[in-house]
């Protein structure tokens, strides 16, 4: 596979605090890799030494093959940072503040290339109002056409919709994902599940500075389905929840019974196996009114919570 | 091979090193959009006029007039310079815009020198507005002007300009916050100033005057004055007044490269 992203024992240290601590990861070229944890994990610390902001401790990583530490301009020419809080210049035009960067980035038709990301963001109508009259939401779209003036190869993206009303959310996904769809590698970080589930195709899952799982997210929730849950309804025509409990918690494979009222229940087995149809010839035999039986499906909340705690 | 890597290194060096003229540009565009830079030329405007002024009601003759046109061009260098520098870094910071310059590909030797040199170019046109002072006015209001003279004293106040901004900009790079680093550059050009006037104060306590008389060996002040005062007096002092004004730009600038460089505050 191809490597956009390979850190080797990558760690930072704040006055004696590992913040990042020995990271090991590998992202391929054209992935959408999301990158969670909670709130301290050691995110924006592993982004901004990625980005080449910020120096490691120890260990190393490569971005497009290249050293964080000796090819650092090399690196910046073809990465777009996007960081949580982007700044902008208020006294300045969308067309100024892209001007400026697109000079530092010596891009090529720089007016066409201005133009196209302006459309691209939705931000083409209002390129010559000064950005101090923007809302957050534009001032994110303004610094992802930053992000595409230059055509970068890879995008380190810090929770792109922190603080955005949920239309300004939705527009910023959808960016990410015509992005991602374009082919470009897209290393997202963020602790908005949903926003993972709906644009990453892997998935890394830091926390206290290290890495605890890297996986598809479907490859996660299987992971964290060690024991499955099958979820039943029984109708009131036959024994009653309770009693049915204590029978199912008989069962050899069973590890736990919960009843949830309203005549459901949660049973949790012990294997992967299916056991749906045994459980269900058990449920008929003791005289349940079955009504419903479904295999409960792990949220990526579920594998959050399981490898942060 | 190694000829190879060179001319690479170079090519990279002054594509990088053209990056500082972009950022100079910007810095350009908004000083002038500001009306920091016009206000001082008024003040020197309103300064010269002065003494123009004086020189008609006491005539002095053309030296003395150029050598205070100089030392008040001087001092206003040493205002202007920290009013113009002293947020140079730390705005970017203020404004979170320090990552998205840090992670575009320039170097922090480039961003410092780019914002250094707007400085210095805004300072050369604020001193070209009152050298229209003595070209309209020449002969008539000040007899046969030394141009010589006149034009090392203007380069001059050009130096003592880049030695206060390069400790202005140092100032702005280690400060989290534009008021602190207000106050830090205001600060050290009072302490500056403080010493002189210390040094009188306390000439009679000796011991007092022997640390205050070694401080001053080290003040941006006394190389000033050095420079602004002995090129009409033609002392000896001159070359060493340059070498310290230059030591400070040079100190300086680099320490603020430096500290753009590997200091981590980027949030």
């Amino acid at each position: 596979m191809d490597l956009a992203v390979e850190c080797r024992g990558l760690t930072k240290t704040f006055d004696g605090f590992a913040a990042v601590d020995h990271i090991d990861l590998k992202v391929g070229k054209g992935t959408v890799f999301g990158f969670l944890g909670p709130n301290g994990a050691g995110k924006t610390t592993t982004i901004r030494m990625l980005s080449c902001l910020i120096r490691p401790t120890s260990g190393s990583a490569l971005v497009w093959g290249m050293d964080i530490v000796k090819d650092y301009m090399a690196i910046k020419r073809i990465l777009g940072y996007l960081p949580e809080s982007p700044g902008f210049y208020p006294e300045m035009t969308p067309l100024e503040f892209l001007r400026y960067f697109g000079r530092l980035f010596r891009v090529r038709d720089l007016e066409g290339a201005i133009a196209e990301a302006l459309k691209e963001v939705g931000l083409y109508d209002e390129r010559n109002l000064e950005t101090k009259s923007f809302s957050l939401g534009m001032r994110q779209r303004l610094n992802i056409a930053r992000l595409l003036i230059h055509d970068p190869k890879l995008l380190f993206l810090d929770e792109p919709t922190s603080g955005l009303d949920p239309r300004g959310t939705r527009e910023v996904r959808e960016l990410i994902l015509d992005l991602g769809e374009s082919g470009k590698t897209i290393f997202l970080c963020t602790h908005i599940l949903p926003e993972v589930e709906m644009v990453c195709k892997e998935v890394g899952i830091i926390n206290k500075g290290r890495i605890v799982a890297v996986d598809s997210p479907e490859g996660l929730r299987e992971k964290v389905r060690a024991s499955n849950v099958i979820e039943v309804a029984i109708g009131p025509g036959g024994i009653g929840p309770e009693d049915l409990a204590r029978l199912i918690e008989s069962l050899p494979w069973v590890k736990r019974v919960v009843v949830k009222g309203g005549g459901e229940l949660a049973v949790e087995v012990g294997t992967f196996e299916e056991r749906r149809p045994e459980l269900a010839r058990f449920l008929v035999q003791q005289g349940a009114e079955l009504l419903c039986m479904n295999l409960q499906e792990p949220t990526l909340e579920d594998v959050f919570m399981s490898y942060t705690g | 091979m190694d000829l190879a890597n060179t001319r690479q290194r170079v090519a990279v060096g002054l594509s990088d090193l053209s990056s500082s003229l972009i950022v100079a540009r910007k810095e350009l565009r908004d000083g002038f959009l500001s009306l920091r830079p016009y206000s001082m030329a008024t003040v020197a405007f309103i300064g010269m006029s002065f003494f123009m002024w004086i020189q008609t009601e006491i005539p002095m003759g053309t030296d003395p007039i150029v050598q205070m046109v100089v030392g008040l061009l001087s001092l206003l260098a040493l205002f202007y310079a920290v009013a113009f520098s002293m947020d140079s870094i730390v705005s970017e910071k203020a404004m979170r815009t320090l990552p998205l310059i840090k992670t575009a590909p320039i170097s922090s030797s480039s961003l410092v020198l780019g914002k250094y040199a707007a400085i210095l170019v805004t300072w050369i046109a604020i001193l070209l507005t009152s050298l229209l002072y003595f070209v309209l006015g020449g002969r008539g209001l000040v007899g046969d002007v030394a141009w010589g003279k006149l034009l090392l004293g203007y380069l001059s106040t050009i130096l003592v300009a880049g030695a206060m901004s390069s400790v202005s900009i140092f100032i702005s790079s280690v400060t989290s916050s534009v008021k602190s680093s207000a106050m830090g550059s205001l600060g050290v050009l009072f302490a500056f100033m403080g010493i002189s006037v210390a040094r009188q104060l306390f000439s009679s306590f000796e011991s007092v005057a022997k640390i205050l008389n070694f401080i001053r060996n080290f003040s941006l002040i006394r190389y000033s004055s050095m420079v602004t005062e002995e090129l009409f007096e033609n002392g000896n002092e001159l070359y060493l007044g340059v070498a310290g004004l230059l030591a400070y730009c040079v100190i300086f600038i680099i320490a603020a490269i430096c500290v753009v460089g590997l200091k981590e505050d980027v949030a």
